[in-house]
């Protein structure tokens, strides 16, 4: 299966038999990771995140049952599923840093390996939200800027923007700790 | 046309990003050589991007989430998935099972679900069995070999819950859940596994699960498990009861399970629900679909008649109470959207048929009986986690046979409660003086269900 291009694996699933599992399993290979990635980033939660790997796949799956229709990009699909999904949790709850988190993680040095997590996290969390969504499903989802204004909806030059700003924004965020983890 | 530092600024992103176009990237790298601000702001970006990169690396999906999935998808045998990655493999002790919940043994892992619901109720609550023995015990149940020899030497991998039964037959998510989740001895884990239909677990072992989660304020719905404390279950008390468990000196270090019974905790809701009686359709089958949703049937009922209009043959002057029409009916949700139910309710339908007399008889009401179908339409969300869902029924009734169509729209309120509101077309059929009459109601009704 590892040899199949996504279109072929989406066929197999919807063929049904004994290639369904290797098929799922396969498309699991490629995609989990990132589809778990980009929702543990936006949400913040690992079991919430898990949540939203195992509806997305079975939604995935679901549709790839009922309709006909191909799916030419099969990870900006899933993704696109996996964001309206987070985004319906994550308007049940209101994502904020803690003004003396963010203090305290600054007034920390220097730098350790967990720390970069830590940083990141609460970086991505000081950023307007879209420009924020547009960069992890850039980052954490590894779509291109065109498959996340396909998935986000808007002109590419938005998402080109957004990106730009949110990734600029971290770098002057986060450069006084690599510099300091560098010393 | 001279670009401005922030111009540049962009353009070190979208190099990075593998989006810059020709004209960009040579713009950038005849930039590069005279600005040793852009060179590092070249430099911080391509740590960011590392920093990146050494945080992904850290954030993988459980290993277990796969077979689960798969499970769930129908992919695979739930058992086979489960039991691949659970550390023993248990056989069955179907005889063990009969002797310890003989009416939920059989009753549930048949799909054959109680009517009565004082009996759903009283299954619902029985608070259940594990055979577990240390050391110094011999095993009540005829365990396997793997299993008999893991208890008689102490072993701390042997398994709390034990699979019964044919484990082929597990075929509901929270099933592979659990078995997923079977690896630690985490209080989260045993909750879980005590919610799962067909399985029994001790009474000291639930109240100790439910205390340390509870005590966390954690336990929101039947997801229960994320955040619970990471603490090993206590040594289990010396008492023991017939078909209770006997857990002594040893550490639950494991779960692998499989049905028995049903089980555990939110017997406060199903008495409040039962007391309603309860409604019909609804929700999802499982913790992890929309509105957070469990269980693996529904009980429902559901009482209605606000706007009825009478469409039906008969005397139109025939009054009509405000609730005209009460359901109940027990639902076995055949996956996450498709269930069959058993339902029978009673209804206003003054439908008037001619006698011998040449008169009319008065029906103003039929009963009925009869088995439906329903939809639930989880993938179609709206606000709220509301979902649309359909039905179809076909009965039998005092006055001849009926069908009735329903659609309308599920609001969950808790995990295993719903209100929907539907719109009810009821068509019954009856022959008067040899001439087949259909009569016709159209009603909105209001209903709850409660799920287990």
């Amino acid at each position: 299966m590892t040899g199949l291009t996504d279109k072929e694996l989406c066929e197999a699933l919807r063929e049904g038999g004994e290639s369904r599992e290797l098929a799922f399993s396969e498309l699991y290979r490629r995609y989990a990771s990132r589809i778990y990635q980009y929702a543990r980033r936006i949400l913040n939660q690992d079991m919430e995140a898990e949540d939203i790997l195992q509806e997305t796949f079975l939604k995935f799956l679901n549709i790839l049952g009922k309709e006909t229709t191909v799916i030419e990009n099969v990870p900006a699909y899933l993704l696109r599923i996996a964001r309206n999904l987070s985004l319906r949790v994550g308007s049940k709850k209101q994502v904020t840093v803690p003004i003396e988190d963010y203090h305290a993680i600054f007034n920390e040095s220097p730098m350790e390996a967990d720390e970069t997590s830590k940083i990141l996290t609460m970086s991505l969390d000081l950023l307007p939200k879209e420009q924020r969504e547009a960069l992890v499903l850039q980052v954490y989802g590894g779509l291109s800027y065109l498959e996340i204004a396909d998935v986000m909806g808007v002109p590419m030059t938005t998402v080109r923007n957004w990106i730009v700003r949110a990734k600029d924004k971290m770098r002057k965020t986060v450069a006084p700790y690599f510099q300091e983890s560098h010393q | 046309m001279a670009m401005t530092n922030n111009a540049h600024s962009d353009l070190v992103h979208l190099f990075i990003d593998g989006e810059a176009t020709e004209t960009e990237r040579n713009a950038l790298f005849g930039a590069l050589k005279d600005s040793p601000e852009l060179q590092e702001e070249l430099s911080s970006a391509m740590q960011l991007k590392q920093a990146f990169a050494a945080d992904i690396s850290k954030l993988q999906p459980p290993s277990y989430l796969e077979s689960q999935i798969a499970e769930r998808a129908g992919l695979i045998v739930a058992a086979s998935a489960s039991l691949a990655t659970a550390p023993v493999v248990v056989n069955s002790i179907s005889s063990a099972v009969s002797s310890m919940a003989p009416i939920a043994a059989t009753g549930i892992s048949k799909g054959i679900l109680a009517l009565i619901i004082g009996t759903s109720v009283g299954v619902l609550s029985t608070i259940g069995i594990i055979k577990l023995s240390n050391s110094d015990e011999t095993p009540i149940a005829t365990a396997p070999a793997t299993v008999s020899q893991n208890i008689s030497t102490g072993n701390a991998q042997a398994p709390l819950l034990v699979a019964v039964d044919k484990p082929a037959v597990i075929k509901t998510p929270d099933a592979t859940y659990l078995m997923n989740k079977a690896n630690t001895s985490t209080p989260e884990n045993l909750y879980s596994a005590a919610k799962l239909p067909n399985v029994k677990v001790s009474e000291a072992v639930l109240n100790h699960v439910s205390n340390a989660i509870r005590s966390k304020a954690i336990v929101k719905d039947t997801k229960v498990v994320s955040e619970a404390p990471k603490e090993k279950l206590p040594v289990a008390s010396e008492n023991s009861t017939n078909n209770s468990t006997v857990i002594n000196k040893k550490e639950i270090t494991e779960v692998a399970m499989q049905p028995i019974s049903l089980v555990m905790p939110r017997i406060a809701d199903i008495k409040a629900n039962a007391s309603i009686g309860s409604n019909r359709e609804s929700m999802h089958t499982n913790e992890m679909y929309d509105g957070g949703l469990t269980g693996f049937g529904r009980l429902s009922a559901r009482v209605a008649g606000i706007m009825t209009s009478k469409l039906y043959q008969g005397n139109s002057n025939a009054t009509t109470p405000v609730l005209n029409n009460f359901a109940v009916g027990l639902k076995f949700d055949l996956d996450h959207t498709n269930a069959l139910g058993a339902e029978v309710g009673n209804e206003t339908f003054p439908i008037y048929l001619s006698n011998r007399n040449g008169g009319y008889d008065n029906h103003t009401s039929i009963s009925w009986y009869g088995l439906s179908w329903t939809y639930s339409a989880i993938y179609l969300p709206l606000p709220f986690d509301i979902h649309p869902e359909f039905r179809i029924l076909g009965a039998e009734s005092t006055a001849g046979p009926i069908a009735k169509f329903s659609a309308g729209l599920v609001l969950p309120i808790t995990p295993r409660l719903s209100f929907s509101l539907d719109g009810e077309e009821t068509m019954l059929f009856i022959q008067s003086n040899g001439a087949n009459l259909t009569g016709n109601k159209l009603a909105l009704t209001g209903a709850f269900t409660f799920h287990f």
